[in-house]
């Protein structure tokens, strides 16, 4: 159409410039240059328009090839996931060295960092390398925060940050063994949990798990807590009453009935990250960073230690999102992102992930293996597949992980028409349709480092396609990232709190601190 | 799928019209049996029906002064002149003609191949 008007204006300015000739007369000229340069912006703005109009916002991966019909493959400039459906997480699945960390997870981080710098992400790394970190730093990606299951100097958390019902709800999940005899045990575990942490919480001074772990095992403690909580004014009653009934049992029938809960919980209170877990004033709140869009790089290499923080702070992100389906309305978006997560996932991974999912907090996984997706269970692979809009198959040696792959950018219809000719029968038509993978497992073996096989969504307003491309993930500059180290934090303090460790577990050392106190005192007055 | 130009659909609907009215008015002008016939009635049937209307008295003038002391090049080129201005008021008709018989015939296509892979379908011979 816009040809059509091009054209009709073309042969206005036609007869304006006969006008000119005819009468001598300038308008005509004058009015001939106007139509001209009315007509080349119409149609430089209409391409313009087009251009624009066909690229989506989104994360650019260059040229590509797009392989809805793999029949008749087009060469497109610019492969784009677009914005929308990258928040809905995605799932990549790709061998080592196949450009999963670098192309794809920095490639990511470094998107969001530049094009979304208003909302924080949370990369976990499962792998624990230190490239991994290096190369995004070197890349650009200022992270806020940085946790390490190992490294001393990292940041601090507090595993019982949040409202007293999510505590219980995490540490529920987190300490209470399950047992197919019987569920006695984590019945009364479970009962302990939801009477001692809204007493603890009902103090009103800051608490970790260590105050948790003391008045469950030390009966002085349990005194020293239920005689300042008798002196507060504004605990409901039923709190008192219930910390009374539970504290006044003998401490070695209280003892035994938890054991398996307190082997648990000493995973979080001794060792060398201790610390760093029950920081009274941790430097990282989770709560805060998802609100205020900060970054977070969690590193955790891979043992039982890590596992078992890798837990506690992905439930931790759980709470934050139940906080924000309470709160309701839109929220900002913070991705979470998984990179070989493979080992870290857990019975209660599934319903988090939903979770988070609802309320703007989207998962991204990058997986070695299909088999890492299964250990997790069936039904979490299903569920995976059916939430995540985007999936990108990079490099798989593997024939399982091909199959799976194969499987999932599914099969394309093609269609023959034939037509013969027949001196007896005359001429006919025949249709023949088929069904043909999109991809085969040797497609996936021949890709090169960070080129991969996607398959996304596009939004067309109320209208949506389904498309399938084949791209290179662009190498982010990552010059110099051989000279980044870890970083170093400040000396950490455990910060003020109730601090019945330091009371009732440290002896020795507020013993000591007395008599230095003592002895001052003694010196000065003398 | 067809389109304006997968079908050549502008070569019918643009080229050939234009075309059409253009060569009348550039065919040769004859004498037969006291007749005039060819290009130049053309030309003047056109200046005077089409083109002489729209002009004000003193354009007209001017116009009839410039007629007159011109050759066959310049009728032809007032002939085009005349041609391209009709031709651009039925461009729009002609567009919307186009766009509609793509879409029928795209409409029918479409529905026969759906018709075909259903059958297809139904019976399983993939």
């Amino acid at each position: 159409m816009r040809f059509v008007v091009a054209f009709m204006l073309l042969v206005l300015a036609v007869d304006c410039l006969v006008w000119w000739q005819l009468l001598d007369n300038l308008w005509g000229l004058l009015a001939s240059g106007l139509i001209v340069a009315v007509c080349v912006g119409l149609v430089v703005s209409g391409k313009l328009k087009a251009k624009t109009g066909q690229a989506l916002k989104g994360w650019d991966l260059g040229e590509g090839l797009d392989i809805t019909n793999p029949d008749e493959p087009l060469a497109v400039e610019r492969v784009i996931i677009p914005e929308s459906i990258l928040s809905l997480g995605f799932l990549g699945l790709g061998g080592p060295g196949s450009g999963k960390s670098e192309s794809v997870a920095i490639g990511y981080m470094e998107y969001m960092y530049r094009n979304q710098s208003e909302s924080g992400f949370a990369f976990f790394c499962g792998k624990g390398q230190k490239d991994v970190y290096q190369k995004c730093v070197a890349a650009g990606v200022a992270f806020d925060y940085f946790f390490s299951s190992e490294l001393p100097h990292s940041d601090s958390v507090n595993l019982m940050e949040g409202q007293a019902h999510h505590v219980v709800d995490r540490l529920c999940g987190l300490l209470i063994g399950e047992t197919q005899s019987t569920t006695f045990y984590a019945d009364e575990q479970r009962a302990v949990l939801a009477t001692v942490v809204p007493v603890l919480k009902a103090l009103g001074e800051p608490v970790n798990l260590r105050d948790l772990y003391v008045v469950l095992t030390q009966d002085h403690a349990a005194i020293y807590v239920m005689r300042k909580l008798r002196d507060l004014e504004y605990v409901e009653p039923y709190i008192v009453e219930m910390a009374d009934q539970f504290f006044s049992q003998d401490i070695e029938k209280r003892v035994s009935t938890i054991r398996g809960m307190l082997n648990r919980l000493s995973n979080f209170v001794l060792g060398p990250s201790a610390m760093r877990l029950n920081a009274y004033q941790p430097s990282i709140s989770i709560e805060r960073c998802v609100q205020g869009g900060q970054r977070i790089y969690w590193h955790f290499p891979l043992s039982e230690t890590a596992k078992s923080i890798a837990t506690a702070v992905t439930d931790m992100h759980q709470s934050v999102a139940m906080m924000r389906q309470q709160e309701g309305g839109d929220h900002r978006l913070y991705p979470l992102m998984f990179d070989d997560w493979g080992d870290f996932f857990y019975a209660r991974f599934g319903p988090m992930a939903a979770r988070c999912r609802s309320v703007s907090m989207p998962l991204s996984f990058l997986f070695q293996s299909v088999a890492q997706l299964e250990s997790v269970g069936r039904t979490f692979k299903d569920e995976l597949d059916d939430t995540v809009a985007t999936k990108i198959a990079l490099r798989v040696m593997g024939d399982e992980s091909g199959a799976y792959i194969v499987k999932k950018f599914g099969q394309y219809e093609t269609l023959e028409l034939s037509q013969h000719q027949n001196p007896h029968n005359g001429t006919g038509e025949g249709t023949s349709a088929q069904r043909i993978d999109r991809l085969s497992i040797s497609d996936l073996k021949d890709l090169d480092v960070g080129e991969a096989y996607l398959n996304t969504l596009e939004l067309h307003g109320p209208k949506s396609s389904n498309r399938f491309f084949r791209a290179r993930f662009p190498l982010v500059d990552m010059v110099g990232w051989e000279s980044v180290d870890w970083p170093v934090k400040d000396k950490l303090t455990q910060g003020k709190g109730l601090d019945l460790w330091g009371q009732y577990m440290n002896r020795g050392e507020q013993e000591k601190a007395v008599h230095n106190e003592v002895r001052q005192l003694i010196e000065e007055s003398a | 799928m067809l389109s304006w130009y997968r079908l050549q659909l502008w070569v019918f609907y643009f080229l050939c019209p234009l075309f059409f009215l253009l060569v009348p008015g550039f065919l040769p002008t004859l004498e037969l049996k006291g007749k005039t016939l060819g290009g130049g009635p053309i030309r003047e049937w056109a200046v005077n029906h089409l083109f002489m209307p729209v002009l004000n008295d003193s354009a007209s003038l001017a116009f009839t002064q410039f007629w007159y002391s011109t050759g066959v090049v310049g009728e032809s080129g007032v002939y085009a002149l005349i041609v391209l201005n009709v031709f651009a008021l039925c461009v729009p008709v002609f567009y919307g003609a186009g766009c509609a018989q793509i879409y029928i015939i795209n409409r029918y296509k479409t529905s026969s191949y759906r018709a075909q892979r259903g059958k297809l379908k139904r019976s399983g011979a993939h």
